[in-house]
């Protein structure tokens, strides 16, 4: 290639031949990794927020959310404009009032935008040519047959190249996890005695797709946390101290 | 270079910063390069020695063997509460847990090399350290040694 700026010294670095087609490389793999990371985190404290009856949503929650927006707006801008009036909405919300319908509780709206956005995030996604042929290729050939060393072995001894595959992995992941997600603030906002089960099922069958896509990584942990939200039980009100008097 | 384990894409979008006429020659090249992914491994990714399959799978076996030794006694433990109590107390499953939760936003970056750098590459060089004037850019990311152009 000519140099057509003479103060600008190009050096050339051969090894295979030049880049003719796109990726999915490890920063899109990287950035939707520690966006789940942020997901677990706000999950579990909307979870317990669940089982406690708090009258309001864990600020910690709202403020990972602005944060994983903040992070995620690297890669698209449109994230930003998107879970920040989720988080601003979990920082503000109330759940209903006894008796009344569940649509007149700010939380059960927010909770419904979250599962919007679920939605909106895998159908953004399904349109990329490059994710879907990473989980043609995972599924037609295998995941050891295909491009990537799956598995955190992999990527621990520097062999395994966080690819495609890793990276359409975790951006499913993280649409997979925000349907949770609002799925648990509706519970919470109308304090359902249970969680509803696709919660957890949907917990189960990541973690068994995720543990098949990279095998050998921890996301087979998340099979005993959808077992927990499928049989998991609220705090029970402590009964209240009955005084008994005798009188004489 | 900043980060020598990403050379490549470092200095590929600093070279389409300084000069931004190859932008569109970029995207260019690349819409019509739309082709299956099995094309794409093979033709860029180099194949591993034995060693490095048998070390990889080595270190696999073990994770593997691992988490899975670790989520049986969880489903076992589980199974006992459920059973012994009738239903499993989220609260204190939530306390037991959440802070696995909290470790994991620590422990990717820390354990994989490719996820740490990746992510100071992202944190320094912000959007255009990803060339991200449309959300599709992402998908440019080239294998790592490809041939690139380095601008110094």
């Amino acid at each position: 290639m000519p140099n057509p700026d003479p103060g600008l010294t190009y050096l050339t670095l051969t090894a295979t031949p030049a880049p003719t087609c796109p990726v999915l490389g490890p920063k899109f793999g990287a950035i939707h990794y520690q966006y789940v990371s942020l997901q677990h985190l706000t999950n579990t404290l909307v979870w317990r927020d669940w089982a406690t009856r708090s009258p309001t949503l864990t600020p910690l929650a709202g403020w990972v959310s602005i944060a994983g927006g903040l992070v995620m707006s690297m890669c698209c801008s449109a994230h930003l404009i998107l879970m920040l009036p989720i988080g601003v909405g979990m920082l503000l919300c109330s759940p209903a009032q006894p008796g009344r319908p569940c649509y007149t509780a700010s939380g059960w709206w927010v909770g419904g935008a979250t599962k919007l956005l679920a939605v909106l995030h895998v159908a953004a996604g399904s349109t990329v040519p490059t994710m879907r042929a990473a989980v043609n290729a995972s599924l037609l050939k295998g995941v050891f047959a295909s491009s990537e060393f799956l598995g955190l072995g992999a990527a621990m001894s520097g062999v395994g190249y966080l690819g495609p595959i890793w990276g359409t992995a975790h951006f499913l992941l993280v649409g997979l996890n925000l349907w949770v997600l609002g799925s648990t603030i509706q519970d919470w906002a109308v304090a359902s005695p249970l969680l509803r089960r696709s919660s957890g099922l949907i917990n189960i069958g990541s973690g068994l797709l995720l543990a098949a896509l990279a095998p050998s990584s921890g996301y087979l942990a998340s099979v005993p946390d959808g077992v927990a939200m499928a049989l998991a039980t609220p705090t029970r009100p402590a009964p209240a101290k009955t005084v008994t008097t005798t009188r004489e | 270079m900043l980060f020598s384990h990403l050379t490549s894409f470092n200095v590929d979008y600093l070279c389409v910063e300084l000069r931004p006429g190859l932008l569109e020659m970029r995207l260019k090249d690349f819409m019509p390069a739309l082709t299956t992914f099995t094309y794409i491994a093979s033709r860029t990714r180099p194949s591993p020695t034995l060693r490095e399959v048998v070390v990889t799978m080595g270190w696999n076996a073990v994770v593997g063997a691992t988490v899975t030794g670790v989520v049986a006694v969880n489903l076992y433990n589980l199974y006992q509460r459920h059973r012994h109590y009738g239903g499993i107390s989220a609260q204190a499953y939530t306390t037991e847990v959440l802070p696995l939760a909290k470790a994991h936003v620590i422990v990717g970056p820390v354990v994989m090399t490719q996820t740490r750098w990746g992510l100071l590459d992202l944190f320094c060089g912000g959007l255009r350290s990803i060339n991200a004037y449309h959300p599709a850019a992402l998908s440019c990311e080239p294998f790592p040694g490809e041939s690139t152009t380095i601008a110094s």
